[in-house]
């Protein structure tokens, strides 16, 4: 079944089209691939862009490929790129095991791979790994849930994507204090796979099912803004505290409109401009590199989203 | 018993057919739903687990050797000057744009308890609050306040882990010391992770997570 589904997969990947034609008059060690999970979230579009507008401040000709969170999509974006003679790739990859083979792939190629905010599990096929430190943030979110939420009630919890190792470190992170308190019972634990749409959906139903609940905790601001909406539709929102992580700007507006209640900031910028920066820096000759780097995630609440905008910090941006 | 016609033999066929069909989709179905489940730590890096590992680096690094650590008064005076520069000498970061985390030692005295820890004075007169955690330790000031472990060793999941184990032995092997120990007045010598708290915009507030609390 699996060499079937390979197969498949492989077929659908040899129809796919060609996005990235060559650039005449571009040469080989001038051009850099940013492959982005997705271009459906704005947080990725910021991540992309930024990574993409580094590298081109830097002089390097470069290309944005959007996976559209389908790791076929991906494999053929690697193929092309490692056809068209990239020089290097900066990799938001779709899935933390799936995507190894292509970064191996590039390896295999003397192409660098370098991994912006989602993590790869392998430490050879990427130069290194810049990521957020999605645990300790979700720490600091799941403390802020206690004292916001209380030490006893109902809460729900939409999952991102389950094969992508920032959904779990998320989760882990916020279980490791809130499990700390035996009266929050977590009634339902769901996965709406990062998508605004579909974290709507699913808070739609668990709504139905569940009368009493007190919290919403959701790995991602997308989910966490489509459950909010949710709750306005059903007129809960004033009573069931929403809580996101990313820092995007929809969902810091809202914390600060008193919608959400939280959110966790990734600096997106901070991790593109570093993989940017480590990719020239690389095709310059420099081969020592730390292979894993990762960058801090601060607690958004009303009390100090004055302090945070477009995804940073407002003095930084 | 009758042994079933021809006829009979013909009828049954398809329903043989149909219940052979069953009994091997219900041993080879071709679609498996399994519960939402997240992955096991330890499946890349390290060949101990992450537990192990903690216990070892606990007892072995934390409790036995005590790592080199600031003197309390010293790192409050180094703050007080320039908190950036104290924090290069004497400070730890795990990740970029993290907080600092130090490793530090010294002497106080208990002054209050209250559900955030036990508050002490040290002998020298210094510009903020100093708090030894006593209830639940959440994060990672133990497992990155010697600098000692490096990411790169682990995968995310075994380096929390490890974060979480290192806790697990604060609240297990130091704290019921502490609360032993903590009477107002009572004289204390610590070794232990620190974290400057500033969120209050007023005075910065010292948290220490304990490694070692004993009566001088």
């Amino acid at each position: 079944l699996h060499i079937l589904a390979a197969t498949f997969l492989l077929a659908l990947a040899g129809c796919g089209d060609r996005n990235d034609e060559q650039q005449p008059g571009v040469t080989r060690d001038k051009r850099v691939a940013v492959v982005v999970s997705t271009l459906n979230n704005p947080w990725f579009v910021v991540l992309a862009e930024t990574a993409r507008d580094e590298a081109q401040k830097r002089g390097y000709k470069a290309t944005i490929f959007d996976s559209q969170n389908d790791s076929a999509k991906e494999a053929e974006h690697f193929e092309n790129i490692l056809a068209s003679g990239y020089s290097a790739i900066l990799f938001n990859p779709t899935d933390a095991k799936g995507s190894v083979a292509n970064a191996m792939r590039a390896r295999s190629e003397q192409v660098p791979v370098f991994t912006m905010d989602r993590e790869l599990d392998s430490s050879e096929a990427t130069v290194s790994q810049v990521l957020s430190d999605n645990y300790s943030g979700a720490v600091s979110l799941g403390q802020f849930f206690v004292d916001q939420v209380g030490q006893s009630g109902s809460y729900v919890e939409l999952l991102g994507l389950v094969s992508d190792n920032n959904t779990w470190n998320r989760s882990r992170g916020f279980h490791s204090v809130v499990d700390r308190f035996p009266g929050l019972k977590m009634v339902a634990q769901q996965s709406a796979e990062f998508d605004r749409s579909k974290a709507l959906e699913v808070m739609e139903s668990i709504l139905q099912a569940q009368p009493e609940i007190k919290a919403v905790f959701c790995g991602n601001d997308a989910m966490a803004l489509g459950a909010y909406q949710a709750l306005l539709s059903a007129g809960r929102a004033d009573t069931i505290k929403v809580f996101g992580f990313d820092g995007s700007d929809d969902a810091v507006k809202s914390v600060a409109d008193g919608g959400l209640t939280a959110t966790a900031m990734q600096y997106p910028k901070v991790m593109a401009r570093t993989v940017a920066e480590y990719a020239d820096r690389y095709l310059r000759g420099e081969r020592k590199f730390p292979q894993k780097v990762p960058v801090a995630v601060d607690l958004v609440t009303r009390h100090n989203v004055s302090k945070l905008s477009d995804h940073g910090r407002a003095e930084s941006n | 018993m009758v042994a079933p016609s021809r006829t009979d033999r013909v009828r049954l066929r398809p329903l043989l057919w149909l219940a052979a069909v069953v009994v091997a989709l219900a041993i080879f179905p071709p679609v498996r739903f399994r519960p939402i489940e997240s992955p096991n730590p330890g499946h890349a890096a390290t060949a101990e687990s992450p537990q192990r590992f903690a216990l070892s680096f606990w007892e072995q690094t934390l409790t036995r050797r005590e790592p080199s650590a600031v003197e309390l008064a010293d790192l409050w005076s180094a703050l007080g000057q320039d908190s950036s520069v104290a924090t290069q000498k004497y400070g730890q970061r795990a990740s970029v744009g993290a907080r600092p985390v130090f490793l530090v030692r010294g002497e106080a005295t208990v002054t209050s308890i209250d559900e955030r820890g036990v508050w002490i004075s040290l002998d020298r007169k210094v510009e903020g609050n100093t708090v030894l955690l006593n209830g639940p330790i959440f994060g990672n000031q133990v497992r990155d306040a010697t600098g000692l472990i490096n990411i790169a060793d682990f995968d995310s999941f075994e380096f929390n882990a490890i974060s979480a184990e290192l806790n697990r032995l604060v609240e297990t092997n130091v704290q019921p010391e502490l609360r032993r120990l903590a009477v107002v007045g009572a004289h204390l010598e610590l070794f232990g992770a620190a974290e400057v708290d500033d969120a209050s915009g007023e005075r910065l507030i010292l948290k220490i997570v304990p490694i070692r609390v004993s009566s001088p």
